[in-house]
């Protein structure tokens, strides 16, 4: 958003007040995040089966083998015990030891971090940047022919499967013209192999799949909203005293129009991380979604844990950001 | 012996194709004819050329230590290697010793008690990837470490009482019995490097040699990019033929249809694993040649011997004549697994010849044995007796195709005999733990094992020798040649003694035998030397001959 709007928030409200504000809400989430983590903790102990399942089909792992491993990773202790145990170490920096590789939690998430964001982000910016004004042209011109062929192009990008689009678009790009890699986040070989033009080239199927359906929704989100703000009086204000049409439609309406984007965009956010599981899988991306897929093949109780907390977390800080945001844009809201 | 890893190596590949291979045949159509125009190469004809050889794997290791893997060593037996491998032939061939120990050749002496000493000569001039050289201590630390561990394979370490090294060249082990199948797993798997190993606290499998292993393999470990590949490079100084590749890089590709599409761009040039349904899809890429092998594997239906029903044993043997396995492999699989009724499957020298089960497919034979045992159709058609139906569940792990297309056929053929069966499928973990507790019916899975021909561990009544008798089938007739075959050292008298035990398991099931599974690898046909292997050592612990010509 316009960094002026930003000062001239914290002129209109104060910038204590601000803060304070975000403080408040920071101070809110905590009681959140742990009643969410008692919850995700509780329903994952309750999945049938366990990590060491994988053991007993093991005609090696003795008895005396698999109870060595259970005490090691406290798999033996009350339910209490072991999340009192987990919230500790998720406090003090320590997320606990993934069951099957034994490396640490945060090591293996953290590896993710930069590949998740470089796909998400890149999804993201594609999303909003063609939603966005697509959402503004078909509402400047509704009816005619292309809001009619892009409102079943959206419906068309909200419906379709993402792996079967995926694979279309690997038969399409990469087998049958050739122009881009099908999967994968690197090439193996050639001078080009992991510089940063391979990865966007490799980036480019991927995040096109996974903008596809936010970019679905937000189109039509930009469209209503703007057309409803076409409608209103002060547009007609504006353009009775004589101002230039493109002033009225970039300056009055889209900044209005956009107001209620924001929740639903902000609130996209952990969706986008979440949404990127089956994407990842199908372009052997090493993100987050990778990870966790294997994870809950393999019972895999604190990368699951890890992952699902770092969810939660995204999900309050969006609502964070999208209500301060709010109050950024549209002055009648104070807190 | 690692009875089951080829349940997760299979879940790790299949979880996530549930209904996308209904859908290629839909991708299919879009695709370009395929000539050799289509195959212009994503990354500028740069990934496919060259001599670099390019794995799409399934899935992504979890450690390279061989012992310690929950999975097939795939990636590791290219770096690390063992005494004895074995051969396409299931046969153990030596890699790091000098000659396969026997009692004809004086390697292996046994002792009146019970006992018997295993004697080595390792290679001479093997050297390490750091360029020490390989010797006996490194042998001896190998069967320490593993022994002390928690690892996934420690079998065979508690047979050894203790080694002896006289020199750098020459290990004796002593045995605390006699047994023939000494080498499955220890020392096969691969030798450890002492003055590596030696330093680090194995039980961290944060430890660097987990991670990234010294060995004696034609490759070396380079880097391991998580979530992406791990990749070796030529090993100049390897003992024997080869290698002649510069690097070797292992891709981490979940998806099958994924990697199938980057066959036909180059992106990879080798991959394996392929499942039955993609068969069609892979023959004809321009560039690569399809080979189908059999694997010294199986797929059961597994039966809960101590179920009311399935107790009786005419109820299985109308089961197993109930079933057409010919018919199944030809619909649902192409033809391509070979149907098979003993547990020792064609590719094992051990396999019985012309064996054919006395059960085979016979549906009035099945009704007429579970009509002469009194089960009777009720009104539903279902069979029951004193009250007790023949109505089972046929469970399996989700997401595994094959295992869920095999639920709906088996369910239509007992159907036709009286027995009515129910579909179920579990998440892995679930129902891995469910078949332990013998909460289940009948089940449908795989096992792969080493070469070898003693099948104890499954079928023994004596629960810690038969770790995975699960049904709880308990058969003296088995047991006794069986027990004897685990120490039988005489080729002759160990091929009788299966000829006993087959007799026993065919006699009573404790399950069926479905088919040897078949293998699809898809290899670029640049590649030369390559010779696919049926044992769990997998298609790899051979592959210094191999060339990209």
């Amino acid at each position: 958003m316009q960094f002026a709007c930003l000062s001239e928030y914290f002129l209109r409200e104060g910038e204590h007040k601000v803060l304070k504000y975000i403080g408040k809400r920071t101070l809110q989430a905590i009681p959140m995040l742990l009643a969410v983590s008692i919850i995700i903790f509780a329903l994952l102990q309750a999945m049938p089966g366990d990590p060491l399942d994988m053991y007993l089909e093991n005609p090696n792992a003795t008895p005396e083998a698999i109870e060595r491993i259970k005490e090691a990773h406290g798999l033996d202790d009350p339910i209490h015990i072991q999340y009192l145990h987990w919230l500790k170490g998720i406090v003090t920096g320590d997320w606990g030891i993934s069951i099957m590789s034994r490396r640490s939690v945060l090591s293996l998430i953290s590896e993710r971090v930069v590949p998740t964001l470089q796909l998400t982000g890149t999804s993201f910016l594609i999303a909003l940047l063609v939603a966005v004004p697509m959402g503004v042209y078909c509402a400047i011109n509704k009816g005619k022919a292309f809001d009619n062929i892009a409102t079943p192009l959206t419906f068309f990008g909200i419906s379709m499967p993402s792996f079967w689009f995926g694979l279309i678009l690997q038969l399409i790009f990469a087998v049958g013209l050739g122009w881009l890699p099908s999967a994968g986040r690197t090439s193996i070989t050639g001078a080009n192999a992991g510089s940063a033009l391979d990865i966007a080239r490799h980036l480019i199927l991927p995040s096109i799949v996974l903008s596809l359906i936010y970019f679905a929704s937000w189109t039509r989100y930009t469209r209503t909203n703007f057309l409803e703000v076409l409608g209103q009086d002060f547009i007609r204000t504006a353009r009775a005293k004589g101002l230039h049409e493109r002033k009225v439609l970039f300056v009055h309406a889209l900044r209005n129009a956009l107001i209620p984007m924001v929740t639903v965009i902000m609130l996209d956010i952990p969706v986008i991380f979440s949404g990127a599981v089956i994407t990842e899988r199908v372009f052997a991306w090493p993100g987050m979604g990778t990870l966790f897929y294997d994870s809950i093949a393999k019972q895999d109780y604190p990368i699951l844990m890890g992952i699902l907390m770092v969810n939660a977390f995204l999900v309050i800080f969006a609502n964070l950001l999208a209500d301060i945001l709010y109050a950024v844009l549209d002055p009648r809201i104070k807190y | 012996m690692n009875g089951n890893n080829v349940s997760r190596r299979r879940f790790v590949q299949g979880a996530g194709l549930t209904g996308i291979a209904a859908l290629l045949a839909a991708c299919d159509g879009n695709q370009k004819p395929a000539d050799g125009g289509s195959e212009a190469p994503a990354d500028g004809g740069s990934e496919a050329a060259g001599n670099d050889l390019i794995i799409g794997l399934s899935y992504e290791p979890d450690t390279m230590n061989v012992y310690a893997t929950h999975l097939l060593g795939d990636v590791q037996a290219m770096v690390v290697e063992g005494l004895l491998v074995p051969n396409a032939e299931m046969v153990y061939v030596p890699q790091l010793a000098k000659e396969v120990p026997t009692v004809e050749n004086g390697l292996i002496t046994m002792f009146d008690n019970g006992t018997m000493d295993i004697t080595y000569n390792l290679r001479e001039g093997v050297k390490w990837h750091d360029g020490e050289p390989l010797t006996s201590a490194d042998v001896k630390i190998t069967w320490e470490t593993v022994k002390a561990s928690d690892w996934e394979s420690t079998d065979g370490c508690f047979d050894v009482d203790s080694i002896d090294c006289p020199d750098d060249l020459t290990v004796i082990c002593h045995y605390n019995k006699q047994t023939p199948d000494f080498a499955q797993c220890l020392f096969t798997f691969g030798i450890m490097p002492k003055h590596i190993i030696e330093n680090l606290d194995m039980a961290d499998e944060t430890n660097e040699y987990d991670n990234a292993p010294i060995g004696t393999g034609p490759y070396k470990f380079v880097e391991w990019k998580r979530g992406e590949y791990i990749r070796l490079e030529k090993n100049e100084d390897y003992w024997g033929d080869g290698p002649y590749m510069d690097s070797v890089t292992w891709r981490f590709i979940a998806d099958e249809n994924t990697r199938i599409n980057m066959l036909k761009t180059g992106e990879i040039n080798f991959t394996y694993g392929i499942s039955y349904g993609n068969y069609d899809q892979v023959q004809n890429i321009p560039g690569t040649v399809c080979i189908t092998h059999g694997l010294n594997s199986w797929r059961y239906l597994d039966f809960n011997c101590i179920k009311p029903g399935l107790d009786d044993v005419a109820v299985r043997r109308a089961i197993s004549c109930a079933i057409d396995k010919q018919a199944l492999v030809d619909q649902l699989f192409a033809g391509l697994p070979t149907p098979c009724d003993q547990p020792w499957m064609p590719s094992d020298p051990y396999h019985v010849e012309g064996f054919t089960s006395q059960w085979s497919y016979d549906p009035d034979k099945a009704k007429d044995l579970l009509e002469q045992a009194g089960w009777v159709e009720g009104a539903d058609g279902v069979r029951e007796k004193d009250g007790v139906k023949l109505d089972f569940i046929v469970g399996c792990a989700t997401g595994r195709a094959e295992m869920e297309s095999m639920q709906q056929v088996i369910i239509d053929d007992l159907k036709k005999v009286g027995i009515k069966c129910t579909a179920q499928t579990y998440d892995s973990a679930a129902w891995s733990s469910m078949m332990w507790d013998g909460e289940y019916d009948l089940g449908l899975g795989g096992y792969i094992t080493s070469p070898g021909a003693s099948r104890t561990l499954f079928w023994a009544s004596d629960p810690d020798l038969g770790y995975l008798n699960r049904g709880k089938w308990f058969n003296p007739a088995f047991d006794e040649p069986s027990y004897k075959l685990d120490s039988e050292m005489d080729e002759g008298a160990r091929q009788a003694l299966v000829r006993e035990c087959l007799a026993a398991f065919d006699d009573t099931l404790p399950q069926i035998v479905l088919y040897a599974s078949t293998e699809i690898d898809v290899v670029t046909d640049r590649l030369q030397g390559f010779e696919p292997n049926p044992t769990n050592m997998t298609n790899f612990c051979m592959s210094a001959p191999w060339k990209l010509v």
